[in-house]
């Protein structure tokens, strides 16, 4: 990877300046490509829980409980639109499928791997945090290291090793994003539909009922925006470790004595 | 499917920071703060009006028994009202564009010119509030503000303020080198090093991450530049972090 041609300033940031700045990566970079991506992905899966919740009768808790899966499986083909945008790499839709479907099984064993490891650490409630932590980079590490999915959980456990505290806060905040987003959705989907076109509440109510289809599409939209502040903690995480931002200021060095002689 | 590819790179990388001109043409560079920060202190502001109210609203139970019925849930009502939309406008004007949540997360609401929040501008910008809580829990405020590329929300845009990070601004302690320079080592080094302040203020990021990195990328990174100087004092070393933190060492001047 080039980091002289990174998308961001490659510095150090607090989490919350990391969620400020996923919000202008998916905005600003290439809105076009993230919205492309979700309609392919997102839509169907939004369409799924709302067959589960009104064809299938699905009671809200598992309507979630599906929603959730999915997004957690979304954040995936996210991660890799991230990697691919943050240092300037052409991404087609052939290229993002071949390289979704390539990792697919070591991703999803890896998913597995990790959330079994947290299920075990729940059980013991003290380690829980420790295992929540442990799985938080996962997704980087299968999709854009190239780990298998043992390696790769054991990658990510290793990646966290010294940074447990920061990795929870940063889990915790998008945890937060997430529920922001359910909602926001909520509120703009039931102000159009109740207030605006006096329609009643035809989709179901996030506080009445346990959920709606608004709160659901509010779920899917948080996915890029949480998939990308994930990304880019981890690509804080480097530049700590790995002094990316030095990097980029000696690159400059050189380029520029490279210029004086030319 | 094809999703478009092209992608042109902006001409430069993002940041959560937003240049601002003023009248006399001086640029400036603000971080702003955007949905998730001011978020968070809006969630403490939150805190600190129910820690206020709480207490008034078991006056006004209170009242309704000395008072008469409804009275002290009148006078709860007015001074809940003023509580809601005076709260933002008094501290933001007392307290040089900051709430006490704002001032928690080091956020200060400014005007677009880089000038201090006059009453009139804090009184616009928290009017508008109405405008960005609709339908309810800022859901319009917070879309507005994601997308706009100085994450404002209607409040701002009307009154053309801006909320910024402050950055704290610490005086950084005098960088020591490691074992302290001996005069030997130094005698390969000229008295006034060929390198421009840009270059020592690099060597000086790398410095203050020794330790934090592993000692073989501290030696790749030096690398990558010691050769450059190196080169222009026709100098050798043997090793490049050393040298470097010789050259900074004598480049700003300090004796060990």
């Amino acid at each position: 990877m080039n980091l002289e041609r990174a998308a961001i300033v490659l510095r150090q940031r607090s989490t919350l300046e990391g969620l400020d700045l996923a919000v202008r990566f998916v905005l600003s970079l290439d809105l076009s490509l993230y919205v492309k991506v979700g309609a392919v992905l997102l839509s169907p899966c939004l369409v799924l829980c709302a067959l589960a919740r009104y064809w299938g009768q699905w009671s809200w808790w598992w309507v979630w409980l599906l929603a959730w899966c999915l997004a957690t499986l979304m954040q995936g083909a996210f991660t890799v639109v991230a990697g691919r945008l943050m240092f300037s790499e052409d991404i087609s839709g052939r290229t993002l499928w071949r390289e979704l479907s390539r990792k697919l099984p070591s991703y999803i064993g890896a998913l597995l791997v990790t959330r079994v490891v947290l299920a075990l650490g729940s059980s013991l409630v003290l380690l829980a945090p420790q295992s929540w932590a442990r799985g938080a980079f996962v997704y980087e590490a299968v999709l854009l290291e190239g780990a298998g999915a043992r390696e790769a959980s054991r990658r990510a456990a290793r990646f966290v090793r010294y940074h447990v505290g920061h990795t929870l806060g940063m889990l915790v905040a998008l945890v937060g994003l997430q529920i922001g987003c359910v909602v926001v959705f909520e509120y703009l989907g039931q102000g159009l539909v109740e207030f605006v076109l006096q329609l009643g509440k035809p989709f179901g109510d996030l506080f009445d009922d346990g959920g709606s289809l608004f709160a659901l599409a509010g779920l899917f939209v948080s996915v890029p925006f949480s998939a990308t502040a994930r990304f880019l903690s981890y690509i804080d995480a480097r530049t700590r470790r790995d002094g990316w931002d030095i990097q980029v200021r000696f690159a400059a060095i050189d380029t520029k004595e490279d210029a004086r002689f030319a | 499917m094809t999703i478009a590819t092209a992608r042109a790179l902006p001409h430069e990388p993002l940041d959560t920071t937003a240049d601002v001109e003023t009248p006399e043409h001086i640029r400036f560079r603000y971080r702003v703060a955007g949905p998730s920060k001011r978020a968070v202190a809006y969630g403490i502001d939150t805190l600190v009006r129910l820690t206020i109210a709480v207490p008034i609203l078991m006056l006004g139970a209170l009242g309704d028994v000395v008072g008469g019925e409804g009275f002290g849930m009148g006078v709860l009502f007015v001074f809940l009202f003023a509580l809601e939309w005076g709260y933002f406008v008094v501290l933001e004007t007392l307290m040089g564009g900051q709430s006490l949540g704002k001032r928690a997360l080091g956020l200060r609401v400014v005007k677009q010119g880089g000038f201090p929040l006059s009453f009139g501008d804090s009184v616009l910008r928290n009017l508008l509030r109405a405008a960005d809580l609709l339908p309810g829990m800022y859901a319009i405020g917070v879309v507005v503000m994601s997308v706009d590329p100085y994450f404002r929300r209607l409040g701002d845009m009307v009154a053309g303020t801006l909320v910024v990070s402050e950055i704290p601004s610490k005086v950084a302690n005098p960088l020591e080198i490691s074992p302290p320079p001996l005069e030997k080592e130094l005698a390969r080094i000229p008295q006034r090093p060929p390198v421009s302040p840009a270059e020592i203020e690099a060597i000086e990021l790398l410095l203050r991450r020794i330790g934090q990195l592993s000692h073989a990328r501290e030696e790749e990174l030096a690398g990558m530049i010691a050769p450059i100087i190196a080169h222009r004092m026709r100098a050798r070393y043997r090793d490049p972090v050393r040298f470097l933190a010789l050259v900074y060492h004598r480049a700003t001047g300090r004796r060990s």
